[in-house]
């Protein structure tokens, strides 16, 4: 029945890309973040759902859709390099079928996140695709948040929704994305307009919220609860009562941190000392590895390159016997550990100019994010092409109508989304440090989500400068002409009637 | 029953969402921006004229 229901779903979904192209956009995006195909079976199960919904996407788009006035920008440029690059080191990869199958994803990934602002035309657009990304995050989370809060939570042993932990179902990603997913949602509930603002919405928001806070503590991934601290101090910067948010937080922690699990404090203890830890210890010395490994290989050793890796670290091990307590080293020796870094999957996969790309690609959107942010954060003054709210009760000033449309602006929801997105992305940066998720498909919507809001603002720009242009053009006096002149006779002006031949020739109806 | 109710509850957003999205004109015609279409060609080659848009 579940399986009946979501093929359903998604093809009711496909269905609607029929009437409204860019729904097939927001089902793309559905498929890659929530993976119905891996939960169902039958149909979903046997075809590629997500090449044939690239593919419509890409189609409908090419046939339907407005194309004019579309710009590409220095980052979709930027994920273009990347993405041919990617595909140079793939062809001389050290492991090639390893690469190849990497590949196959990634290409999708990179391809998407380029084309994805040439479609996010309007706000309404823009609002759409982050609903679609929080609610199918959403999906994931509700599901791991209610079964840590049944006590199913643990460390590896969090089955979200499916048997795999691959993609976003694995642990140390989902706590990640999840804590990236919280402005985001925050900002749907203020902005809204699918779904206005009102108590339910806050209270959805406010659930999915928890839900995405229970995610560390239900994957007991150390990266989640860095990313909640990160995030923290960012909601700070942004918060107008910072007094009460500080107390909030406080008060919050105060009372979570009794209810929270033995186990999940234990291992959280673990994030300041990670010789004791073999997990944290691995990726220290895969780190080591890889700067050793991109001296040698500087342009990267392809797609999964750390499966030639071979570390060897000392653990400390501490034991208790009674009263005693007994400290030992004990020497691991390990082969084909992964990164557990994006910073050093980049270095290690791609090598110098990959890994430079990729951090430019990223602190670029970081600065396009906080300039939007900056500049939207007042309110335009009142013009004729943002006129000023009218208090209830009264009546409009009349306007004067230029020649080209005058746009409507409503900008107070740019400001906050910047602000979001940036939030999100330097999550994402600070979660990239422990996690390798250079690649993952969710953080490309977030950069092409950023393109796109900030071709959008370039847009809303030049609409507000040629209505002024015009306003300007028409207010300027027109030239008066000189007075005539008695001396010279006023010309004979011939004046043609339409039917000025009918009366002679005798047909006047009158 | 757990992953039953963590598919519905979004998916049910979901779906509400996209029927609303497909009613939407705004989805493709954003009101802050000057339309591209022909009736905004239209309404400024009349407006140009001197006649009423």
């Amino acid at each position: 029945m579940t399986n009946l229901a979501l093929t359903a779903f998604v093809m009711a979904f496909l269905l609607a890309g029929f009437a409204r192209p860019f729904l097939f956009v927001l089902a793309y995006a559905y498929i890659d973040i929530v993976s119905p195909q891996r939960i169902g079976w039958g149909p979903l199960g046997s075809l590629s759902i997500s090449l044939v919904a690239f593919i419509l996407t890409v189609v409908m788009w090419a046939a339907r859709e407005d194309k004019r006035g579309i710009r590409v920008s220095s980052r979709q440029l930027l994920m273009l390099a990347l993405l041919v690059y990617c595909g140079l080191t793939t062809l001389t990869a050290d492991f090639p079928s390893e690469a190849a199958a990497k590949w196959d994803w990634v290409w999708k990934a990179l391809v998407f996140a380029t084309f994805l602002p040439l479609t996010l035309r309007t706000r309404l657009r823009i609002e759409s695709l982050v609903l679609i990304m929080v609610l199918g995050v959403g999906v994931i989370i509700i599901d791991g948040a209610l079964k840590t809060l049944l006590g199913g939570g643990g460390y590896g042993e969090l089955k979200l929704l499916v048997d795999d932990n691959t993609g976003l179902y694995e642990g140390s990603i989902i706590s990640t994305v999840a804590i990236c997913i919280i402005p985001l949602a925050f900002w749907l509930a203020s902005y809204g307009t699918v779904f206005r603002p009102g108590l339910l919405v806050w209270l959805f928001a406010a659930g999915i919220t928890f839900a995405a806070i229970l995610m560390p503590i239900g994957t007991q991934a150390r990266t989640g609860l860095i990313c909640v601290a990160v995030l923290g101090l960012l909601k700070l910067r942004s918060t107008k009562r910072r007094f009460t948010y500080l107390v909030l937080i406080a008060a919050g922690a105060a009372i979570a941190l009794p209810l929270l699990p033995a186990s999940f404090t234990e291992r959280m203890s673990t994030i300041g000392d990670h010789k004791a830890d073999q997990s944290a210890s691995t990726r220290v010395a895969v780190w080591a590895w890889t700067m050793d490994f991109a001296q040698s290989h500087p342009f990267g050793g392809g797609f999964d390159a750390f499966r030639q890796d071979s570390v060897a670290y000392d653990k400390v091990v501490t034991s208790k016997d009674g009263t005693n307590t007994t400290i030992s080293t004990e020497h691991v020796i390990e082969h084909a550990r992964a990164y557990h870094s994006s910073y050093f999957e980049m270095l290690g996969e791609q090598g110098y100019p990959g890994l430079g790309m990729w951090l430019l690609l990223h602190i670029l959107g970081v600065v396009q994010m906080e300039r939007i942010r900056r500049r939207y954060r007042v309110p335009p003054p009142a013009s004729a092409a943002n006129p000023a709210p009218v208090p209830p009760g009264k009546r409009a000033p009349a306007q004067v109508i230029t020649p080209v449309d005058t746009p409507q602006t409503d900008t107070a929801w740019i400001s906050p989304l910047a602000d979001a997105l940036q939030q999100a992305q330097i999550v994402y940066l600070f979660g990239g440090a422990f996690v390798g998720i250079a690649f993952q498909p969710f953080c490309y919507m977030l950069v092409g989500l950023q393109c796109g809001l900030a071709a959008y603002v370039g847009r809303l720009d030049a609409a507000v400068h040629e209505a002024e242009r015009m306003k300007r053009l028409l207010r300027q006096p027109t030239p008066t002409p000189p007075p005539p002149d008695p001396l010279v006779p006023d010309p004979l002006v011939a004046v043609r009637h339409p039917t000025a031949a009918g009366p002679l020739l005798g047909n006047n109806r009158g | 029953m757990i992953d039953l109710i963590a598919l519905v509850i979004p998916h049910f957003v979901m779906a509400i969402a996209v029927w609303r999205l497909v009613r939407r004109d705004d989805l493709d015609d954003d009101p802050a921006l000057p339309r591209h279409d022909s009736r905004g060609e239209a309404a400024r080659n009349r407006a140009a004229q001197g006649d009423k848009p």
